[in-house]
């Protein structure tokens, strides 16, 4: 392991943790308090991911002036994905992070929602190896 | 207020979670997303086998960049010494401010999937911390009242976490990024597709909600 291979990944490490710890703290990984926000019960998750999106649009649009962008055009499993996420997220309250936060924090049952991801996510890969073949631009490296 | 066991108010959660996702993409030059990390992890050996194949390609490259200089410089032997020792610092100068000012997109080694695990471990560390830090950290076998309300416990909630983790794992997968990936990174760079995509998974969270809410 060379020093940039270290320095990554004590970056990487670092963010995780910070991004698990805040998670948990506004409360997204409570299904409680996520099927509030879903019910327009309770606005304050809306607001905070709104303010997060408004604070990094600045930030990437205006402080770094476009240095850093990625680019994510509209594609066949854009609305089909969206709208299959939207509905794993309502049933299990995880986007793809909360159930390792929950994990964390005790919630046990959260292996099922992780075992649940990962056999999809491989489904999903199996079937675009071996059927679908779209260009879906991932997500992340 | 306690920030370690409430709730925190919108404006610090917004704050966190834009300095992550603003943080990562600065400090380690990829835009931030879970989905993507868990198909990477899932896609291990086709990592590992890109990943060293972009290894030798770096290398050679080096190589082949020596190697085109040693040859220009043997083409340069009836030139005086001196001329000869201009020439080749000139050539030596371009070469470094080549490399300075296009950092690497040919030579971008992509991490190792290990580093991609470390990376979701990480996030159930971060919530680890969290309950710890709370006094709240326990053994729970339950998801909360609500969920146990809609779904019960036992076998059928576990089933209801599975089904609903594989939407999410095809779904993100498919849809090529999740709340962070499209909601955060993708619409801060006005992408019309992260810009669809968002809508598409709360609007489809906000009916499905009403609907669980108002049946079950």
């Amino acid at each position: 392991m060379n020093d940039k291979t270290a320095q990554h990944l004590v970056l990487k490490v670092a963010f995780g943790v910070l991004l698990g710890f805040s998670l948990s703290r506004i409360g997204f990984s409570s299904y409680d308090e996520l099927h509030r926000m879903f019910v327009f019960a309770d606005w304050r998750m809306f607001f905070t991911f709104a303010g997060a999106l408004m604070l990094t649009t600045l930030m990437f649009q205006v402080v770094f002036r476009r240095r850093y962008t990625v680019s994510r055009p509209i594609h066949k499993g854009t609305v089909a994905g969206g709208v299959l996420f939207g509905l794993g997220w309502a049933l299990a309250g995880g986007c793809p992070s909360i159930p390792l936060v929950q994990l964390g924090e005790g919630r046990v049952l959260a292996l099922f929602t992780i075992a649940g991801i990962v056999t999809g996510v491989f489904a999903f890969r199996f079937a675009q190896r071996n059927y679908l073949h779209w260009d879906t631009g991932s997500c992340s490296t | 207020m306690n920030l370690l066991t409430q709730y925190w108010p919108w404006w610090l959660g917004a704050l966190a979670l834009s300095f992550v996702a603003v943080g990562y993409f600065y400090s380690l030059g990829i835009p931030c997303g879970v989905s993507g990390v868990f198909g990477r992890v899932a896609g291990w050996r086709e990592e590992l086998e890109a990943r060293s194949t972009e290894m030798s390609m770096a290398r050679n490259a080096a190589q082949v960049q020596e190697q085109m200089m040693a040859e220009a410089l043997a083409a340069l032997q009836e030139l005086p010494e001196e001329e000869r020792k201009q020439v080749e610092a000139e050539m030596r100068a371009a070469q470094a401010q080549e490399a300075a000012s296009a950092p690497a997109a040919t030579t971008v080694v992509r991490p190792h999937p290990a580093a991609h695990l470390a990376f979701l471990a990480s996030i159930a560390v971060g919530g680890l911390l969290a309950a710890l830090s709370s006094g709240q950290w326990g053994l729970l076998t339950d998801m909360g009242a609500t969920y146990s309300s809609f779904f019960g416990s036992g076998p059928s909630a576990w089933l209801i976490l599975f089904v609903g983790g594989m939407c999410v794992g095809v779904g993100t997968q498919m849809a090529g990024g999740c709340t962070l990936g499209h909601g955060i990174t993708g619409n801060s760079s006005l992408q019309i597709g992260s810009f669809t995509a968002t809508a598409a998974f709360f609007a489809t969270a906000v009916v499905a909600s009403f609907i669980f809410k108002a049946l079950l």
